[in-house]
This record gives structure tokens, sequence and C-alpha cells, in this order.
């Protein structure tokens, strides 16, 4: 695969909760709750979860379009944290992101080739006709038609604006991207349109990928490794097919078999989960798995349990393991 | 490559649609909005032009002539020392305008600017600015232009002037509710997802603010000023007519009016009172009516 | 038990836009069996929702059912006045719906909202109203039912809040229950305990139900005879194993190989090129024609019926003419 290109350090990101006349905090969400891990040049990186588990503020954070808690984020070498604010606006254009609504991430009142080319000029990376002929090229690459440059957003479907997102970022030529849901909000068919597309131009240009997702199926296809979050911990995280194959944790496990199958014959011994998923604001104690775990144990409420490496590079955070 | 769709082939025919566009489309879909449209243009266009065209001028006397009833001569009547009403009418109607044209401008900026530079920083410029927009909004408004009538008065203010003290005033005093709204806008476009992919691009805070934040404004700046329009001319109507505004021989609409606090006149001489009062208020009902239209065409959801 | 609940006739519901008519629903005709569950897929813009909201007369003008025929135990559901719809909804026909958030009235408790229901279509009065709304919590097993019954819906989780949803829904034995993607806004987790809850419901209470999704999985696992909806026409429908062993329309056959199933490897998936026509421009011919990679000249001048390509399934387009 390549060097490490991007190098989590037990990152941590919380929203104090506040209460009253003067605002004091009363407690925090704790959205991001230590998470470790690397990313290598040229994989994609899957990280999947449900409501509440911290994946999208994970990303966010990491490309720090949000401010961290605690903990590092070391890209290509340098601390993020640590930049000032113009070394960070110039280091942009190499950690993009993919956002999830194709309607609210693009400008209404830019056009398609504004919105595309607006940050190749703004810092530097091209000028005047250059920029249009960048655009366009772009465009093409994403399956969009010249024509489409002068248009205004209102007037694509969403498989399309999302196109236009995917455009806007990667013609920065970035060494990283986070693909927040990319795609959960498109149809089906258009789904595999641009999950297609994504892996076409990671296997043309090199790119890495974090992809954030719900759909466990979709992360499959995609990822070369995939984490599963769970109330803000990564609670394991293998190779793709290492983990479908081989989950350790009971989470993983309920998860993936919570999948439902587009076959009727397939049948399977399907683990239901009893209660509903904590809230980050209030997480339960020790494990925070271990109010809805069939095989929970005293030990599990008392002792967070340690993320460790289990062998072959599959890491379980889990008391039974 | 995607396969062509007939929806494709249509939109390469058809012209670009940009938001305005599609806003001016809606437009003119709107029966209403466009009559008062028309309706305001005509009362612009007699104002503007409706002077060049008479043959009388604004303070022409004919004393053998005073407060006659329409004729041939006089379309609608002459005054109390033989001025056309109907020429007294063209004159005061750009002064009315005008009046409440600037004051809206005037509003419009401070208004603007205010509210953009709340919205954006937040934190202490936003509180002390929306604090400052509290105070503007408990003044008492009245009492406040009665003082500075009197005083005007007092300090002998040629009658020329005033009409451009007033346009002031009623412009100072009528900035705060545009604040809000811009401020509004801003704090929720702020949290747009476009906004924090500029953040994510690099892009520089000047051009966030003037190329993502501020046009996305226009459509209610633009809206809240038309409808604002309407309310300038009332509230200069008002003041003159009590006096505290344009002082004769400066005409306006309001002014004229105040001929009927007479009730010889009141009852006698409708031509004197009526023509003015129903200007003022074909004015501000096209106004309201192409406002709301205005509001209705460039709404976003609707983009959708 | 093979006695046809609702039958569906050639319903049309359209929509007079300012830029044209809208055909949500264009011509659809279908079954629902006594205690059959029948799953409704399709993609945004299909008229899967439309179709629902048409058999419950919820259409807002200017749309309007056009025309067409909803036969339910006997009644045509489109002849009726406003009076007698109103006891059929939450009574005999009741609905789900996919935003527990935005269908729950705020201002009321969970309680009341079941309590009215019952209290209307099955008069009793409020005590024992109150209790049977208990029960109810219960038995879609949501935990300390008698301190729910009079929590508001933001104090409760999206899973408990569908749950509420679906006990209003069933709380006066409905014969057919629709479900209008009801599992769509839930984590993964959640959907599985409410798919759970629904089967179990079904079989206990022997209602039919109208499963509205486009989630291929969820129809997978669920629905026992499946119709794909495109463009407000029906495409294709059979038994459910039926359907996607040996799927006959282009459309639905694009569908199952667009979505990544979990315990297969797949390199490419392979996608359906273009997107779903703007109702306002339909094209020529065969509503999927430009995206269809057989398709023909046939398909583009003309639209192609729904017709029985083999035994119990039904397809509408040209490659099958002359099959059957």
């Amino acid at each position: 695969m390549g060097e490490v290109l991007l190098k989590v350090d037990d990152l941590k990101k919380y929203f104090p909760i506040t209460e009253g006349v003067f605002q004091h905090t009363v407690g925090y969400v704790k959205a991001v709750d230590g998470v470790s891990f690397e990313i290598n040049k040229g994989e994609t990186f899957g990280l999947v979860g449900e409501s509440g588990c911290g994946k999208t503020t994970l990303g966010r954070t990491i490309i720090r379009l949000q401010d961290k808690t605690e903990g590092d984020v070391t890209f290509k070498g340098m601390k993020v944290f640590d930049l000032k604010k113009e070394e960070l606006r110039k280091l942009r254009p190499k950690m993009q992101i993919i956002f999830q609504d194709p309607y609210s991430s693009l400008n209404p009142r830019m056009t398609v080739g504004e919105i595309v080319g607006e940050a190749l000029a703004e810092h530097g990376m091209a000028a005047g006709r250059e920029v249009e002929d960048r655009v366009l090229k772009t465009l093409e690459l994403c399956g969009l038609s010249p024509y489409h440059i002068k248009r205004y957003p209102h007037e694509f479907s969403g498989g399309q604006r999302q196109r236009i997102g995917i455009a806007r970022a990667l013609i920065l030529n970035p060494d990283f991207v986070v693909a927040d849901e990319p795609v959960s909000a498109l149809d089906v068919s258009i789904q595999a349109q641009i999950v297609n597309l994504l892996m076409d131009l990671q296997q043309s240009y090199g790119f890495t990928y974090l992809f954030i997702s719900h759909d466990l199926s979709v992360v499959k296809h995609i990822s070369h490794r995939v984490g599963v979050m769970y109330v803000g911990s990564l609670v394991e995280m293998a190779d793709k097919k290492e983990l479908y194959a081989n989950p350790l944790h009971p989470y993983t496990k309920a998860l993936l078999s919570a999948v439902p199958i587009p076959d009727p014959t397939i049948k399977r011994d399907r683990i239901i989960l009893e209660g509903d998923i904590p809230s980050p604001a209030n997480p339960p104690s020790g494990c925070k798995f271990h109010t809805r775990c069939p095989y929970a144990m005293e030990k599990c409420s008392e002792e967070i349990p340690e993320y460790r490496n289990v062998g072959g590079g599959h890491f379980v955070a889990c008391h039974l393991v | 490559m995607e396969a062509k769709t007939s929806e494709e082939v249509k939109l390469s025919e058809e012209g670009i649609m940009s938001p305005w566009r599609l806003a001016w489309r809606r437009l003119k879909r709107d029966k209403l909005a466009m009559l008062g449209l028309y309706i305001l243009a005509f009362m612009v266009l007699i104002s503007v032009i409706g002077p060049l065209l008479s043959p009388y001028t604004m303070e022409e006397m004919d004393l053998s002539n005073i407060q006659s009833p329409p004729s041939f001569k006089h379309p609608l009547g002459t005054d109390e020392v033989g001025r056309d009403e109907m020429t007294r009418l063209f004159y005061a109607g750009r002064i009315s305008l005008s009046v409440g044209l600037f004051a809206v401008v005037i509003s419009t900026v401070i208004g603007s600017a205010l509210g953009g530079i709340a919205g954006y920083y937040g934190g202490f410029v936003d509180t002390l600015i929306m604090r400052i927009v509290d105070i503007f909004m408990s003044f008492p408004f009245l009492p406040l232009l009665i003082t500075i009538a009197a005083v005007m008065s007092d300090w002998k203010v040629p009658p020329q002037y005033r009409m451009f003290v007033v346009m002031l005033l009623i412009g100072v005093l009528s900035w705060p509710s545009l604040t809000r709204i811009v401020r509004g806008q801003i704090l929720s476009l702020r949290e747009q997802e476009f906004m924090q992919a500029a953040e994510a691009l690099g892009i520089r805070d000047k051009s966030k603010i003037f190329r993502h934040l501020l046009p996305n404004t226009y459509a209610s700046i633009i809206v809240s000023a038309t409808l604002g329009l309407g309310g300038a001319i009332l509230t200069e109507s008002s003041l003159s007519f009590l006096g505290l505004g344009v002082t004769p021989p400066t005409p306006s609409w309001g002014q004229m009016i105040q001929v009927a606090r007479d009730v010889y006149t009141l009852q006698t001489q409708p031509w004197l009172w009526v023509p003015p009062g129903i200007c003022i208020f074909l004015t501000v009902m096209a106004i309201n009516l192409f406002g709301d239209g205005l509001r209705d065409a460039l709404d976003p959801r609707l983009n959708r | 038990m093979t006695e046809d609940l609702l039958s569906v006739r050639d319903l049309r519901t359209y929509f007079p836009t300012e830029d044209g008519l809208v055909k949500a629903v264009d011509g659809i005709s279908f079954k629902i069996k006594k205690g059959e569950m029948v799953g409704i897929v399709g993609e945004s813009g299909c008229g899967k929702s439309m179709t629902a909201m048409s058999i419950l007369r919820l259409i807002d003008p200017p749309g309007k059912i056009e025309s067409g025929e909803i036969l339910f135990d006997g009644v045509n559901l489109t002849k009726l006045k406003e009076t007698e719809i109103q006891k059929i909804r939450g009574g005999s026909i009741s609905i789900i719906f996919q935003e527990p958030m935005t269908s729950l009235n705020p201002v009321f408790t969970i309680g009341e909202q079941i309590e009215e229901a019952i209290m209307l279509h099955q008069g009793l009065d409020k005590e024992k109203a109150r209790e049977a709304a208990v029960k109810m919590l219960n038995t879609v097993g949501i935990p300390r039912a008698d301190e729910v019954v009079d929590e508001y819906p933001h104090e409760l989780s999206g899973g408990m809040r569908q749950r509420a949803m679906i006990a209003m829904a069933i709380s006066c034995n409905p014969k057919l229950l629709i479900a209008d993607e009801p599992t769509t806004a839930l984590d993964v987790t959640i959907q599985a305990q409410i798919l759970e809850l629904m089967k179990d419901l079904q079989n206990r209470l022997g209602s039919s139900v109208m499963l509205i999704t486009h989630d291929l999985g969820v129809i997978a696992e669920m629905a026992s005879y499946v119709i794909v909806m495109y463009a407000g026409k029906i495409v294709e429908e059979a038994e459910v194993t039926e359907l996607f062993k040996h799927a006959k329309h282009p459309y639905t056959m694009g569908l199952l190989q667009s979505k990544p199933v979990i315990v297969k490897d797949e390199d490419r998936l392979k996608s359906i090129p273009g997107q779903v026509p703007n109702p306002l421009h339909m094209p020529k011919g065969c509503y999927f024609h430009p995206r269809c990679e057989f398709a023909t000249d046939k398909c583009r001048e003309s639209q192609p019926q729904l017709k029985e390509v083999c035994e119990g399934h039904k397809a509408a387009c040209w490659l099958y003419e002359g099959a059957m």
C-alpha cells in the first residue's frame, strides 16, 4: 500500500453542554472519545457506525474543520493542530472533503464552473484560461458534460450535484479525501455510479480516502480496511475481508447480522440487540456496549477494554477477546 | 459516460437558468405582483413626466381663480392661491417618492452593513450591535420627530433643506429591522454546508463574505427594501400631514392632504384632498403587492 | 386466505404544476390478498408513496386521483365521501410513515395520540382507551409502557418513536397496514428490531401489509410478493424468490446488480447509467429506454404493457413480447 499518510492519535472531541443564564458547563457530549488509527497512502479506510458514534465528527475534526479537545493528528509528518491559521489554509488543498447532502453543499448562486474552479484560483494553482481548462477536464472525469459549466446547481439532480462536489474536491489534487456519507442521500442506482466513480479515480490518481458511511455493504465494497465505531470509540478495526468474515467484537457481529440482504433464499441467524443506542452525552460506564451486549460480564461494566492488536492488524476493544 | 436523457438534451438547448432568471419567471406569473409593478411604474411616470407636460408650474398663482372646482383648464381644480392642483400633484409625487426612496436607501445600507457585521463576527460585536438595535427600536419615534420639527422651525431651516432632513430621519430610524433580518440570514447561511465547504477549500475570509455569504442575502435585502419603501412613503405622508415633514411651498402628497383639516374644505372641496390620498394609497398598495410577489418569487425553498 | 383484500385498478393520480402535468401514478393495477405482505419497491419519483396516499385519499389539491378504482373489501374508496373515508383511516386501513418525529404531534403525549384513534374508531371511553393504549405499547415492545404513555415524542428515541407509531397504527386492528419507508430513517440495529416486530405483529394479527421501501434487502426479508415501480408505472411484479432469482425487467436487474451484497465479493458494481426522468419531460415510448442497455426501436416508440411473462410473474417490457 505505501507509507503512512495520516496518523490519528487518541483524538477526542467533546462538546460542552451548558445550562442557565450564565451558560455554565454541566456535562459533555463525548462525540469522539479517544480514537487512534493510521491510514496508508492510496488506501480507502472505511469507517462505519450508527447514529451518535461520532464518525462524522471524527472526519471533520481530522481535517480541522472543527477544533479538537485532545489528541493529535499527523498528516504527511505535520501536526495538523499545531499549524497557524494561514499555514492551515495553505494546506487545505491537500486534504479535502466530500459532503453528504448534495443540496446544501453547493452555493446556489454560483455556477458549476465557479464552484469547481474557485479554489484553484484562490490558491494560485492556476490562472485565467488554465482554470477553465482544468475545470472542464475535471468535470469530464467526474461524468459531467462541458456545457454544465455555466449552469446553476438547482438544475441538476442529486447524483449530478454529488459529482460536482467530487469534482470540486478532486480538482485540487488532494493527497487525502474525507468522503462523509457521499452516497447516503442518493438513489440506489445512482449510488453505484458514484461508488464506481470514486473507485476509478482512486485507481487512476491514487487518492487516499476516509470513507464514512452507515451502509455496511457499500463500505465493504469500496474499502481496504474498515473500522467500526460505537458511541465515540473505535471498537474494532481490520482488513476488510477479515472484518466481515471474522468479526470479533459482539457489536460488529450484531451490526453485520442486522444488515438485510437482498436475497430471500439466504437465511441467517440474526442477532437482535435489545434497547437503544446510548447517547454520547451520557455513555455507559466501562465498555460502552455492555448495556446491549449479549455476552456482557461484570468486568464489562467496570473496566474500559483496551484497544489492542490481536494479530495480523486486527484490532479489538473487548474483554472477551 | 452517462446515457444522454431527453432531459439533458433539453437543458443544453434552453438558456441558462440562473436563480435570478428563475425568480423573474416566477414573478411574471404572479398577476397581482405584476399589477403592483405596473401601478407603481405608472405613479413614477406621472411624477417624472407629469410636471414636464403640464402648462403650469408648481408655484404659478392665478388669484382670479382660487379654489375652483375641476374644469377643463384645471382638471383637478385649484387651491387657495390659485395654483393648479394637478401639477402640484405631480410635483408632490416626485417629492414623496424620492423622500421614500432615499430614506430606504439609507436604512438599507446601514442595516445591511451592520447586520452583516453582527452576523459574521458574532460574539461581542454582535451583542453590541444588537443592543444598539434594541435601543433604537425602543425610541419614541413620534415625539422625537415633533421635537426635531420644532427645532428646525426654530432654526428657520429653509423648506428645501427640510426635505433632506426628513429623508435622513426616516432612514436613520428604520434601519434596525433590516439589521435583524440580515443578521438572521447570515447566521443561518453560516451553518449551510457550502460555507463549510468554502472553509475546507481554504477560501479566505474576504472571499467567503463577498462571494458566498452576501450574494445569498441580496434576496431578503431587496424584499425588505421594497416593502420598506411603502412604509417610508407612509411615514413621510403622515409627517407632512402633521406639518412636521415637508412644509409649504414644497408639496408632497401628505402635505396636500393637510387642507382637509379645515372642515369646510373637507366637505366642499374634495378635489383638493382626495386625489393625493388616492395617490398615496395606490402607491403603497402597489408596493406591497409587488413586494409580496417578489418575496414569493425569491423564496429559495421553491428552487428544489 | 386467498381472497383479495385490496384491488387497485388502473389508478391515475396527477398533479398539475406551473410547468406542466406531473403523472405521479400513471395507470397501475395490483392486488393485495388477506394476510399477505406485499412490498412495493422503487426509487425516488416512482410513485410508490403517492400510491399509498391515493389509497387513503390523502392527496392534497391541486393533485387528485384522475381515474381508477381502489376496491377495499368490496368498497370503492375513490367514490367515498370525506366523512366515510375518515372512518376507514386509522381504523381498517392505517399507515406508518418514515419520519416518526414529524408524524407524531409534539404537543400531545404518546398515550393521548393512541387513545384518540381508539376512542374514535372503537368508541371506548377515556379510561378504557388508556388501558388499551398501554397494552398496545407493551405489544410493540416499549419498556415501562405505563410511564411512556404519559411521555412526549421528543422524550423518546427514534426507535421508540417508530414503535409508538406502530402502536398507533395497529391499535384498531387494521385489515391493511401501509408502511411507507418505516425503517429508512433508523439505524441498522434498530431497523432489525422494528422489522422483527413487524413480522411478529403481522403473524399475530393477520393483517395485510403494504410495505413501501427503496431497500431491496428489506424487501427480501419481509415481503412475500414484490411490485417494482418506475416513473409512475409498475414495471415488474412477482413472488419474492422468483423476482430476486429471475428478474426479467432490465430496471429490476439493474437495481439488483447496483447494490453491493455484504455476503458476496464483487469487483465492480454494475450501475444503471443516467437518472430517473424528469416527470415533466418523460421520454417517448418506454420510460426506461434511455437508460436501458437492451433498448430497441420499438422501446423508443411505444410503451409496453404489464403482461404475464411466466407463471405468476409479470413484466412490462418489449423483450418478452410473444413470451406467453
